[in-house]
């Protein structure tokens, strides 16, 4: 399975002319990779995943995902947000199960499904909790469960964890790996912080600013877990670091301009 | 959301619905019992629509709103009021204890005018070939928006007469009495019935107003309610028309300066009660009935100094009842506690046998 | 078990909690009864056979039910019934118009161009106005209910609409995401959301009917009623009777605006939306 994304841009309409978020996009996924996208502030990664999402769609170019084009927003490519986005009036379970229902799968095997996710994410014992009772932390456990309970092809994953605390977040970014490795799942992760980028990914692809298109790419091939405290980490995060820097003050449109543009 | 909380929020919907439509259909209407009659408040001009869509079996009404309904086929008579207390005083010339005292000329002035205005009607519709007729006629007609017709049928069961004859006296303390039997008022501080209607009126005024002389100049200032579309006050449209006048209204002729706080009328008799207690009018045409139950109720001061009308109200019915015994179980539309329209049917619905109660009771 | 549970109601023990509330509960008891004493002083003062002292109120008040009245013929609980006939009556029509309508306007733009501009002109009109014109119109029954109907309607269908239009757009991304389509992003999203607005536009309603009760039976008292009761007290100037049901109308609104409120409370916990 692949998602190949050709020449993609995106323009939105303003007063004067239009405003041009992504332009030249051109990226291959493949099946079970890890893909961050880094970038600095209003490059236009989060609109990327909502094309890709089918919540928005591009000006020109193609985006396939197994040959097919992407043309609206469907339970093959599930997607975790950053405000969590839970229900409110739905217990964790039905949270879990919105999809399913959608899809009308009876009720037992519904209940069978939603369970084995609850369980994988950590949240055995709290199907019948209301998310505000939840932590953060908790929250987000539900966000990835109800992604994963659709069995998607992609993983669409829009900075899940910039609300959460420091801690919490690189619990997170644990669990997410464990997650991971036991759906074996094709995650794109957009994020901002260059450490949780080389914590979690495969490859990650570093955005120009507005408009976006991919400066560098970086392929890791060490294993997992990384030893954040060692050099070559280290290395590694000063490297994408200094390359982000440079976009982010080369740019006059990133130091004003907001992340969703 | 738990499909639970769907369910019992549904529940609750339909258990809103449900409780509507059963309050609808099954609250109970009424005892059934051997003759009773059921009341329900209509005011008199709506009375005849009401007649036509079958929601009434019968309506108690003053003029001109009798003959609307008469005339148009729409409802018959069952009793003139006068058929039951012949004779009977019903709409007054009241004004505040306070005014007349500081102010007897002027009041004078005013009784007069509205005793020659009365004379003017009288004379009139005693002939009915005449130019008077004709134009009192237009004015009736202006005045309550109806025909001419209507005007000329309800002139006629209308009693025109402004003394406070003995006879006039036994009425107003008969109605104190009912009001009292019916325990709608009480006497408080007077020793008596006779007590507290000598206190009500003021015969004098009538004798100083004959004693009045025309006046070129305009004297002074009064502030004048009455009723809105009551042919019972027939008299006061009258002296506030400068063509029957002569060229100048009556009230201009005694040098008055009459204004009408409420050009288009007030509602009913206790709103003019009101108004005499905010000090707003300090002359007023009104029911005797709505003045007697404020005055005793609550103190509201005012002094009866001359008659406006005696009888001229009817209970109608629609066809179909031929009698007031046909009655049972039927309902009958009234102006409304404190109306001297609702007193009567009261008193005769009971002299009848009958159980009055309000409709839906 | 990784991950915090966190409660929300940590921030005062249950002994404080008490304790405030007993403060609140003392200072409603001394503000109720600076007012009676206030009342009873200035009814004394100006000695107006218009302005009873509150006892004389309050006499009325059990008088009321336990005594027909002379005028109207019935006992105050037959008109509290009455009147609470026609309140709900009203009410369940406003609610069975409103809520779909509302649904409809707030999720479909053609219907809301079409609906508000008359909805927009009717608003503004008080119940009150509508009455005389109900009353030949309809009838003695159905007078009283339509003006309720008309006074609770348009706060029930704006609640109603703004719910709708309150619906987090991430919410409706979420649902997209997890298949779902416009009439799935409707039943499955936005009516729910929209519940606990609904409920707070009934507790308004609530109040706004009652208000409209007096008004509502200017013409039309079948069976009696409150609002009828304290008109014609009136006409007849028996004014401790028309306080005493003022104070009823007055209590009868609170109980249902309290009660509805409490629901209202009671549905945001449960869907976990307070």
């Amino acid at each position: 399975m692949i998602l190949s994304i050709r020449d993609l841009k995106k323009a939105f309409p303003k007063k004067d002319g239009e405003m041009v978020a992504i332009d030249n996009f051109n990226l291959e996924v493949k099946e079970g990779e890890f893909i961050c996208i880094l970038g600095p502030s209003g490059c236009g990664k989060t609109t990327l995943l909502r094309i890709v999402a089918g919540l928005e769609t591009a000006t020109s170019g193609v985006m396939l995902l197994n040959d097919k084009p992407i043309v609206k927003p469907g339970s093959d490519r599930g997607m975790v947000f950053q405000e969590f986005a839970l229900f409110p009036w739905r217990t964790v379970r039905k949270n879990v199960e919105f999809g399913l229902e959608i899809k009308k799968i009876p009720t037992n095997k519904r209940t069978e499904i939603s369970q084995r996710y609850i369980d994988l994410v950590g949240l055995k014992g709290f199907e019948n909790y209301h998310p505000h009772q939840l932590s953060g932390g908790m929250k987000q456990r539900v966000g990835i469960a109800r992604a994963l309970a659709n069995e998607p092809m992609l993983l669409l994953m829009d900075e899940p964890f910039g609300a959460l605390d420091a801690q919490t977040r690189n619990l997170m970014q644990k669990e997410l790996l464990r997650i991971w490795q036991e759906t074996k799942k094709t995650v794109i992760f957009i994020t901002h912080s260059v450490d949780e980028a080389c914590y979690l990914a495969d490859r990650i692809v570093v955005m120009t600013s507005r408009p976006g298109t991919i400066k560098e790419t970086f392929q890791i091939t060490w294993g997992r877990p990384r030893d954040r405290a060692s050099v070559e980490f280290a290395n590694l995060r000063k490297t994408i670091l200094a390359e982000l820097e440079r976009e982010v003050f080369s740019s006059p449109a990133t130091i004003t301009g907001v992340e969703r543009d | 959301m738990e499909k639970k909380t769907t369910q019992l929020l549904a529940v609750a919907v339909v258990a809103i619905v449900v409780i509507a439509a059963v309050a609808i259909i099954f609250w109970p209407d009424g005892d059934g019992e051997e003759k009773t009659l059921y009341w329900t408040p209509v005011p008199p001009k709506d009375q005849q629509a009401n007649f036509v869509s079958g929601a009434i079996d019968a309506g108690v009404s003053w003029e001109p709103y009798c003959s609307d309904s008469i005339l148009a086929g729409d409802a018959h008579v069952l009793k003139w009021s006068g058929d039951i207390w012949p004779n009977h005083p019903c709409c007054v010339l009241a004004v505040k204890t306070s005014y007349l005292s500081s102010n007897p000329d002027l009041v004078a002035r005013m009784t007069r005018a509205h005793i020659e205005a009365d004379l003017w009607v009288v004379d009139a519709l005693a002939h009915p070939d005449g130019a008077n007729y004709t134009l009192l006629m237009q004015i009736g007609a202006t005045f309550s928006g109806r025909s001419t017709d209507v005007v000329a049928a309800a002139s006629e069961h209308i009693g025109f007469s402004y003394g406070l004859s003995s006879e006039v006296i036994d009425y107003l303390e008969e109605f104190t009495q009912m009001f009292i039997d019916l325990n709608q008022t009480s006497l408080g501080s007077y020793a008596s019935v006779e007590d507290f209607v000598s206190n009500l009126l003021d015969t004098s005024v009538i004798d100083e107003a004959m004693a009045v002389q025309p006046s070129e100049t305009i004297l002074g200032t009064v502030n004048l309610g009455f009723l809105a579309g009551d042919l019972h006050q027939f008299a006061r449209v009258v002296a506030m028309n400068s063509t029957a006048g002569g060229g100048e209204t009556f009230y201009e002729k005694f040098g008055l300066n009459v204004i009408a706080v409420n050009p288009a009328g007030y509602v009913n008799g206790p709103a003019v009660m009101d108004a005499f207690a905010a000090g707003v009018i300090d002359v007023g045409y009104l029911g005797a009935p709505p003045a007697i139950l404020k005055k005793l109720n609550v103190g509201t001061d005012i002094k009866v100094v001359a008659l406006a009308n005696t009888e001229g109200s009817a209970i109608l019915a629609v066809d179909g009842i031929g009698s007031f015994n046909d009655l049972n179980n039927k309902t009958v539309a009234t102006p409304g506690p404190g109306s001297i329209q609702h007193l009567l049917f009261l008193v005769y619905a009971k002299e009848q046998g009958f159980t009055v109660k309000l409709k839906g009771t | 078990m990784s991950g915090t549970y966190s409660s929300k109601n940590q921030s005062m023990s249950r002994k404080a909690v008490l304790r405030r509330r007993l403060q609140n509960i003392t200072i409603i008891i001394i503000s109720l009864t600076a007012f009676i004493l206030f009342w009873w002083g200035l009814a004394i003062l100006l000695d107006l056979q218009y302005l009873p002292p509150p006892d004389e109120v309050f006499d009325a008040f059990i008088k009321s039910f336990t005594t027909p009245d002379p005028n109207i013929g019935t006992t105050m609980d037959q008109n509290i019934v009455a009147s609470f006939q026609r309140f709900i009556q009203g009410f369940a029509l406003a609610f069975v118009v409103a809520l779909p309508l509302g649904l409809l306007m707030g999720f479909v733009p053609w219907v809301d161009t079409f609906s508000r501009p008359i909805v927009e002109i009717f608003r503004p009109i008080p119940p009150i106005a509508w009455v005389p014109f109900f009353f030949v119109a309809f009838g003695a029954f159905w007078n009283p209910v339509l003006t309720v109907f008309i006074g609770v309607f348009f706060p029930l269908l704006t609640n109603v609409i703004l719910g709708v239009r309150s619906v987090d757009e991430s919410l409706l991304d979420a649902a997209r995401t997890q298949g779902a389509g416009r009439v799935l992003l409707f039943s499955k999203v936005i009516l729910p959301f929209s519940i606990p607005y609904l409920m707070t536009g009934v507790t308004i309603g609530m109040g706004v009917g009652w208000m409209c009760i007096v008004a509502a039976e200017w013409f039309g008292a079948i069976g009696g009623g409150v609002g009828y009761y304290i008109l014609v007290q009136e006409n007849v100037g028996m004014y401790p009777n028309m306080f005493a049901g003022i104070a009823v109308v007055a209590i009868l609104g609170l109980l249902t605006v309290s009660l509805s409120g409490y629901l209202e409370k009671i549905i945001r916990r449960r869907m976990g939306m307070s």
